[in-house]
């Protein structure tokens, strides 16, 4: 029987690729659906929700997939464009940049610490920050990121999974709130949030996409039944509470001790 | 009737307030007729533009005219706004911005912009105000889709006017019919200029003025006939002209 064929896109939710180093990469979500789905996973980590809208636009024939898994990144990480990224693609080396717009007393910090780590980066890192500094109106972005989610929710229809990576935050988030379009109540990141809670050394450098193998286990089984049958939850009790408990047997958890003997 | 304005110079008579042709002006013509709330600024784009009209509540108006502008303007954060000059960028134009604040906008548009994300958004955008108004609504273009190259698959059919009768169309239509026309002295001084309101003549004020009013009163709207309107009625204001000259 022909396989059914899975759309994969967003960030580091979603994209393996930069973890293939880490022996429980198959224990991964988008790894394990390979096995019974015939998957394209077009997520990269570091973009933002332009970077997936434009996949989708330009690039990829969504009539060619019967279900598409989209994790919706923030709105206001940017890509260098392609003339930029063609011409320097060697100094730069990736191209999603990240800043994030503090609303409480105006600071604006680059979280994404790759760009620290060339002087292409720092130079387009820079120029970004000013930009978001002197124009970046969060209201602007909050309208155009829901604009732009309502639409892919009604281009996509039944076919689509749309989960929300982060959870919106700010003045006009309950204004713009995109949580009665997404799939799920509990953001991705949340879920990462909790793990760094219980283990705040298990860095995610040991993760894949952000999560230890049970989180990533709860999601596979989630989402292919979502495949199955079209019905899909995911909220807070769905978080695994007693990882504190039991984190220690984790895979990432041994790869990290062996690693890092001190933690032992 | 109430009415909403929402827009760019092309509607905001305000930076034309000395000037006796501002009572010309369409924008001052509705406002003698109807209640009109105005919100249009000069150099704003369309973001500014949708913000503004996304913050009202629109069901207190009856009509709503919305003039769409350049969506490569931007709107300085209020943190550094000087009142001394625009707080709306049109980067690589705008003159009088520090050079910091050019830079960062002119910067941001070579290097990160992407003119597909630009289109698709400005497509949510107008389909967004479009579906919110229904036949409340007069939208307007103020640019041609060639003077925003940069908007590779914007859509065009949102709108109550095309290319050719675009507001700037219609403004360097004029510009160009006083150049044939009017007497070298103004032509050459260019000071004719100086006695447009929102860029437009008194004559294409009165065109346009009397199209929207025929809107209002439940009529087709088109601006399709301004050539021949222009050719038959432009008068310029030639003896301020002289004065002014001399």
């Amino acid at each position: 029987m022909k396989k059914l064929k899975i759309l994969i896109l967003g960030d580091s939710f979603a994209d393996t690729s930069n973890r293939t180093y880490l022996p429980f990469v198959n224990k991964s979500w988008p790894v394990k659906l390979q096995k019974n789905y015939d998957v394209d996973n077009f997520a990269e980590a570091g973009s933002g929700l332009l970077h997936s809208v434009e996949m989708i636009n330009r690039f990829i024939k969504i009539e060619d997939y019967d279900k598409i898994i989209f994790c919706a990144s923030q709105f206001i990480r940017q890509r260098l464009n392609e003339a930029t990224f063609n011409q320097a693609k060697q100094q730069i080396g990736y191209k999603h940049f990240s800043v994030t717009f503090n609303e409480k007393n105006t600071k604006y910090d680059e979280t994404d610490r790759k760009i620290q780590q060339n002087n292409a980066r720092i130079k387009y890192g820079r120029l970004l920050r000013n930009f978001t500094k002197y124009f970046y109106i969060d209201h602007d972005s909050k309208y155009l990121n829901y604009l732009v989610l309502k639409d892919i929710k009604e281009r996509l229809g039944d076919k689509l999974l749309l989960l929300k990576c982060f959870d919106d935050i700010g003045k006009y988030a309950k204004q713009f709130s995109y949580d009665h379009i997404v799939d799920n109540k509990i953001a991705l990141w949340k879920i990462c949030e909790h793990e760094r809670r219980i283990a705040p050394e298990l860095l995610d450098a040991f993760k894949v996409c952000h999560l230890v193998s049970e989180h990533h286990d709860m999601l596979y089984e989630k989402i292919v039944s979502w495949i199955e049958t079209g019905n899909f939850s995911l909220t807070k009790e769905d978080v695994i509470t007693d990882l504190e408990h039991t984190y220690k047997d984790t895979l990432e958890w041994k790869e990290f001790i062996k690693k890092h003997p001190k933690f032992s | 009737m109430k009415i909403a304005v929402f827009g760019d110079s092309f509607a905001d008579y305000k930076p034309y307030t000395h000037l006796n042709y501002v009572k010309d002006c369409w924008i001052h013509q509705l406002e003698k007729n109807y209640e009109v709330s105005n919100f249009a600024e000069s150099g704003s784009g369309l973001m500014f533009s949708y913000n503004t009209f996304k913050n009202q509540n629109l069901n207190k108006f009856d009509k709503i005219i919305f003039l769409v502008s350049n969506p490569r303007r931007l709107l300085i954060n209020s943190k550094f706004i000087d009142n001394n000059i625009s707080k709306h960028v049109n980067p690589y134009k705008t003159d009088g911005h520090l050079n910091h604040i050019k830079k960062a906008s002119e910067s941001y548009i070579k290097y990160f912009e992407n003119d597909d994300f630009l289109s698709h958004t400005w497509n949510l955008v107008l389909d967004d105000i479009r579906q919110t108004l229904g036949d409340r609504l007069l939208l307007l273009k103020v640019f041609s889709n060639s003077t925003h190259v940069y908007l590779k698959n914007a859509k065009n059919n949102f709108f109550d006017n095309d290319d050719n009768t675009a507001l700037y169309s219609i403004s360097m239509y004029e510009d160009s019919y006083i150049d044939k026309n009017f007497k070298k002295s103004v032509r050459k001084s260019n000071t004719w200029e100086h006695f447009k309101v929102c860029h437009l003549t008194g004559t294409t004020h009165a065109f346009i003025y009397r199209k929207i009013n025929n809107w209002l009163q439940g009529n087709e709207f088109s601006l399709e006939d301004y050539v021949q309107y222009i050719q038959k009625n432009l008068k310029l204001p030639l003896v301020e002209l002289d004065s002014y000259v001399n």
